[in-house]
């Protein structure tokens, strides 16, 4: 296996993928075994409403404690420094736009998601339409950067050369 | 809410009467009223406190790297407060809720479901 810069090589290559399928295995495991109880729309979204205040708040903090808000701000922060914090706060703000404008209307409804609520008074088909084009379009653009992100991680532990397997200079940490 | 409830499928349970005479019952304009009391002036706050900081940081370079002890500066302050602030305000909005919309949308739910959920 030809390295191109010994230096940035964590580890192992063989053992750091080893590690990550391992990863894999199990979270597919556990995806399966709780698919299999999802029954309702209810079980799907809100895990069949078994689960107190406190542990609902538990998950949803797992949720977005994800790469983007959780190493993307620590490496935005590490490489901008004080323009990497500003940023960060843009993240933790925007939260209150969902608890104040969205969340208790939302859940007022009794519907699970913003199509769900757009289509209860209108037409189904076009409403839910419109509502997948805008989730797809903002889902490719989120998805470009995390994959971005994802190959410069996956290269480091390949022993690859991060710049040639990613194919783009946009820094690793974009969200 | 039953588990029976499956996003946009569900038929309605209750007449699309019942929900405009809830509509436009007292207490539920009450509870609208409520919500937006509260809601408006909390959103207004959290825009302005927010874009002043994001807007100090781009145009009054001067004040915000103004260093108040050590390396702290005003800019880094700003930002921790508002951290503060938006802790403070989720705090606000949910006390407000368990003590002055809950109840009330609690009892106007089973009033029309007739306590089924």
């Amino acid at each position: 296996m030809t390295r191109f810069a010994a230096d940035t090589v964590v580890g192992e290559p063989a053992v750091n993928i080893a590690i990550f399928l391992i990863f894999v295995a199990v979270t597919l495991v556990i995806v399966y075994r709780a698919s299999a109880n999802n029954k309702t729309a209810s079980d799907y979204y809100a895990a069949g409403r078994a689960f107190s205040g406190p542990q609902n708040g538990i998950a949803i903090s797992g949720d977005y404690l994800s790469a983007a808000s959780f190493l993307g701000i620590a490496g935005a922060i590490a490489i901008y420094g004080y323009d990497g914090f500003l940023y960060s706060i843009g993240f933790l703000v925007a939260w209150l736009v969902a608890l104040l404008l969205v969340a208790e209307l939302l859940r007022n409804t009794g519907r699970f998601t913003m199509a769900d609520v757009l289509s209860f008074r209108m037409r189904q088909k076009p409403v839910r339409t419109a509502a997948a084009i805008t989730t797809l379009a903002v889902s490719v653009f989120y998805l470009i950067a995390q994959m971005a992100g994802a190959g410069g991680l996956v290269a480091l532990l390949l022993g690859e050369r991060a710049s040639a397997a990613r194919g783009s200079p946009s820094p690793w940490w974009a969200p | 809410m039953s588990s029976s409830l499956d996003g946009g499928q569900r038929p309605l349970a209750v007449s699309a009467s019942a929900y405009t005479e809830i509509d436009r019952s007292e207490r539920f304009q009450e509870l609208k009223r409520r919500h937006r009391s509260i809601v408006f002036p909390l959103t207004v706050i959290f825009l302005a406190w927010y874009f002043l900081y994001v807007l100090l940081a781009a145009y009054a370079h001067g004040f915000m790297s103004h260093k108040l002890w050590g390396n702290i500066n005003v800019g880094l302050v700003m930002g921790l407060l508002q951290f503060v602030s938006t802790f403070a305000i989720a705090a606000i909005y949910v006390n407000f809720a368990n003590k002055r919309l809950d109840p009330l949308a609690e009892e106007l739910r089973d009033e029309l479901e007739g306590g089924a959920r």
